[in-house]
């Protein structure tokens, strides 16, 4: 007995640790930190939708929109369809990854297109992670068919918010002035377009020069600068009703107007003798509050998003430089821009981060950021004349007017704020003062 | 395995009451006992546990040896995942604002955004398939590391962490510019194979921040992208996990 227990004894306690020693010790994890990547964009594999039945012709070309809408973002890299060896047969079947590895995608989105019987369009799409094998992303939407390239614009909102964590800023509009004829006799129009450029409309008919377009936080309205009856002066124009209106009944020239984040008031510059100064327009009461005194140049007015601050441009210290002071009008020599040269239309981010501006220096005009404290400054366009910046709604991309040397025709081009993929939009014919909506709701 | 001692001593404890002469034999016999028990675990322990040491010794650059990774396994062949996915949502009551389309006016749009499509669960699947595969290997036939000096062994770690790091790195694309910079670090639990290939990634940043979320699935898309990882096979070991695995993108932010 005494035999048996010590047998036993031993297997059960050397037993488990013979197992440990002879099997070898599990070594503790390691652990590793990555700080350093390859900023590349992300491949994506966007095959054509598929057409449910009926598609009216959209299936593919509502594809082709968001190939060209992510490509055109930087982020991604829209893969040629020419290049894939699988074909998509129903986007509710899990898609043979391995086929879409062999083509380096990394991402795929997987469409299906369908009139619906009481004549709407049905657009749904998965955004699918090759190498993980798994779904990011499934929606569905329903509209119009005419509509459907807002609905792609949609369809690319999704995907980039999904792999960015940010919102897109495909659904959107730009309005600008249209640029048309001789440089001595120049016709410029009111119009707005898609962020991409498509279904460009004219608002104006060109018999008066229009400048400085801005939209409200809606995307209905538009205030701008006109020189309708020879005076320059501020106006409203209201895309649901078609109508315009002239901003106040002030005795001088009224310019660059911008809406406040609540869309309920209008700051705009106001001169008088020869003395620019901003003032905010209550848009319900039309009473107006006088923001700056000083004998110097005050304009250029551009809202924080959350509505408390105002940032401006102003040479009372001797040059054209960027201020900013409280919405009540206080705290007003807060300069922030110490860079070389003049600096002016600041612009600040939806964001709330940065402020976007123009720089005037060793004759050229440059696109440039800055911290909202005035730290952090960095040019991000080096053309001959680059100016008045825009902010796409997500503060992720400008677009600006580009000028080359001896007037040639402007153009629209957008940076993202890093300074990175510059890149032309496409407008009907010459084009400048863009500014962008928010996403349209 | 650690319920056996106390269901076999149970079974061996004699029935008579113990006479004057077992605790003499006994006594020797449990000394011996427990101090080889203490002397097995302190050895194993002492190697196991060594504190990886977080300066690296040497580092080993394998940029151009991973990209010839990555062509090499572009394609392996792989039976493809046919499931049926849940049906789509049914598509809800037309509501639709109709347009008035006039000349200069730009139409205003009401489009429905529907509920999100269900998500097909693949990964979890492929997973475990792969997890069967990836038993560890058999018990080694030579002494067992537990001689080598802890500097040796830390040193072998970080040489080991920098060839992970270097074969990631040119998979990496974080989408950096987040309003909160630290929101798009994220860390993982990482197993890896005897082959290099994935085993499992945990996933151990927690957070419903969007920012987060696309990091993390950046990470794991470099990841997966840039598996299998040539890791010296002898020492599989060491490499199976590496915890945490932390992806830090602010060096990044303006490249």
């Amino acid at each position: 007995m005494k035999k048996l227990f010590l047998t036993l004894a031993f297997f059960a306690v050397l037993a488990p640790l013979a197992a440990i020693l002879l099997t070898g010790p599990t070594a503790a994890a390691i652990a590793v930190d990555v700080t350093q990547g390859n900023n590349q964009p992300l491949p994506i594999a966007i095959p054509d939708f598929l057409p449910a039945g009926n598609d009216g012709g959209n299936a593919a070309r509502i594809a082709e929109v968001v190939r060209a809408d992510l490509g055109r973002s930087g982020i991604f890299r829209s893969l040629d369809p020419k290049a894939f060896v699988d074909h998509i047969t129903d986007i509710n079947l899990a898609p043979n990854f391995a086929n879409w590895r062999v083509i380096n995608a990394q991402g795929l989105v997987t469409g299906e297109v369908a009139l619906m019987p009481d004549g709407r369009l049905r657009v749904a799409f998965r955004l699918w992670d090759v190498y993980g094998q798994s779904q990011m992303d499934g929606q569905q939407f329903f509209t119009q068919p005419q509509n459907w390239r807002r609905v792609a614009h949609m369809v690319s909102d999704a995907i980039y918010e999904k792999v960015t964590g940010e919102k897109g800023y495909f659904d959107t509009r730009i309005v600008f002035i249209s640029e048309t004829g001789a440089a001595q006799n120049r016709v410029k129009r009111l119009a707005v377009m898609d962020e991409d450029g498509a279904n460009p409309i004219f608002l104006t008919n060109g018999s008066y020069m229009v400048l400085t377009p801005r939209f409200n936080p809606t995307a209905q309205m538009i205030a701008y600068m006109s020189y309708i009856g020879g005076k320059p002066r501020v106006y409203l124009f209201d895309l649901e009703t078609g109508k315009q209106e002239r901003l106040g009944d002030f005795p001088n020239m009224t310019f660059s107007p911008r809406f406040s984040p609540d869309g309920n008031s209008v700051a705009l510059t106001l001169e008088n003798n020869g003395n620019s100064d901003i003032y905010v327009m209550d848009l319900r009461s039309r009473q107006t509050r006088r923001l700056t005194t000083d004998p110097a140049i005050d304009t250029a007015p551009s809202w924080s998003p959350d509505g408390k601050q105002i940032v401006f441009e102003s040479d009372r210290g001797g040059s054209q430089q960027i201020y900013v002071m409280n919405v009540d009008g206080s705290g007003q020599q807060r300069r922030i821009s110490f860079g070389p040269g003049r600096n002016g239309t600041p612009v600040w981010s939806p964001r709330g981060d940065k402020i976007a501006f123009t720089k005037q220096n060793a004759g050229t005009f440059a696109i440039g950021v800055m911290n909202a404290d005035g730290s952090g400054e960095r040019i991000l366009s080096n053309g001959y004349e680059d100016e008045g910046p825009t902010w796409a709604p997500n503060g992720r991309v400008l677009m600006f007017t580009r000028q080359g040397r001896g007037g040639s025709p402007a153009q629209i081009w957008e940076v993202d704020v890093f300074g990175h993929n510059a890149l032309r939009v496409a407008t009907p014919g010459s084009a400048s003062d863009p500014a962008w909506s928010p996403l349209i709701q | 395995m650690p319920s056996a001692p106390s269901l076999t001593i149970s079974s061996a404890r004699p029935r008579r009451p113990t006479t004057a002469r077992q605790p003499i034999i006994g006594l020797p016999v449990s000394l011996v006992l427990h101090g080889l028990a203490v002397a097995s675990i302190f050895l194993v322990f002492n190697s196991s546990f060594a504190p990886p040491e977080e300066n690296h010794a040497v580092p080993v650059e394998l940029v151009t040896l991973a990209q010839e990774t990555n062509v090499a396994v572009a394609a392996p062949e792989e039976e493809p995942v046919k499931r049926d996915l849940p049906p789509l949502e049914p598509p809800p009551l037309p509501e639709i604002r109709a347009e008035p389309a006039p000349d200069v006016k730009p139409p205003k749009i009401e489009i429905e955004k529907e509920k999100p499509l269900t998500r097909p669960d693949t990964r979890q699947d492929i997973t475990s398939l792969l997890n069967q595969l990836t038993r560890p290997p058999g018990p080694a036939k030579t002494a067992p590391v537990a001689s080598e000096s802890a500097g040796l062994a830390s040193a072998m770690n970080a040489s080991l962490a920098d060839m992970l790091r270097s074969q990631i790195r040119p998979c990496w694309s974080p989408i950096a510019g987040a309003p909160n910079p630290a929101d798009q670090i994220v860390s993982f639990d990482l197993h890896l194979n005897p082959d290099g290939t994935v085993a499992s990634i945990e996933t151990l940043t927690v957070s419903s921040n969007p920012y987060t979320a696309a990091a993390v699935s950046a990470a794991e898309r470099a990841i997966y992208q840039c598996a299998p990882y040539r890791l010296p096979a002898s020492s599989y070991n060491q490499w199976r996990q590496f915890r945490p695995l932390r992806f830090d993108p602010r060096q990044m932010v303006q490249q």
